[in-house]
């Protein structure tokens, strides 16, 4: 099984500890079945859909901002917009 | 609501830097202030180019699936629409126009605005990152 994990600030941490509390269930198994109606696109109720969007919002967030310290720590914020369009078109070609 | 199609090109310039104009779209995706119209065959795109050896290294899969999910939660899932034939420079661009077109403003942003000229006859407005950020962030609607 792999292990997933994803940075959140302090505040959205608090929010889905305290929804999984509610819960009672475990903050891991709160993220997985969260992430897994998320991706299997089961209608929720009004409550269950906040809190997923409470989930994904600070996964994606904190995913975005780490994808971006990356990329310039390897130089690559840097990329042209021609080399960004050639690895696009490499991936196409790649795909046929 | 704030509807725009991004091209690959633009999603890929947004998660490398905040600073430009595609930053500022990806970032107001994010905050629910722009909401991108997406297709199946522009979701597998997405993914595909973020799968690549240059950018896995630093867009893992972690954030792909994080990517991956905020697009199903937040993004906007249209039938593609049927486009028609014309002199188009790079056909692996009709996802993006098929996906415009299902929208009523029909707008695409882009870095190659190029590639998407002959969408200009079907009512597409092709926007540069920087356009579409003065018009759909700045401008009120």
């Amino acid at each position: 099984m792999a292990t997933l994990s994803f940075h959140a600030p302090a505040t959205i941490e608090r929010k889905i500890r305290t929804a999984a509390r509610k819960r009672g269930i475990p903050l891991s198994r709160f993220l997985r079945e969260t992430a897994e109606r998320a991706v299997d696109g089961e209608p929720v109720s009004g409550l269950g859909r906040e809190l997923e969007k409470l989930a994904i919002d600070s996964m994606a967030i904190a995913s975005l901002a780490r994808i971006r310290a990356r990329a310039k720590a390897l130089g690559l914020d840097r990329m042209t917009p021609a080399e960004i369009t050639a690895e696009i078109k490499a991936t196409r070609r790649a795909r046929k | 609501m704030n509807l725009v199609v991004l091209d690959t090109s633009v999603v890929i310039a947004a998660s490398l830097n905040p600073a430009g104009a595609s930053g500022a779209l990806l970032d107001a995706f994010f905050d629910d202030r722009l909401v991108l119209v997406y297709t199946y065959s522009m979701f597998d795109e997405y993914m595909e180019v973020m799968e690549r050896p240059k950018f896995a290294a630093f867009i893992d899969a972690n954030a792909r699936l994080s990517f991956a999910m905020k697009l199903r939660a937040a993004g906007l899932l249209v039938k593609p629409v049927a486009v028609p034939i014309a002199d188009w420079p790079d056909i692996d661009d009709l996802p993006f126009v098929s996906a415009a077109l299902a929208t009523e403003r029909k707008i695409i942003v882009t870095l190659n605005p190029r590639d998407f000229a002959p969408a200009a006859a079907l009512g597409v407005r092709v926007l540069s990152p920087s356009a579409a950020r003065r018009e759909l962030l700045y401008r009120p609607r």
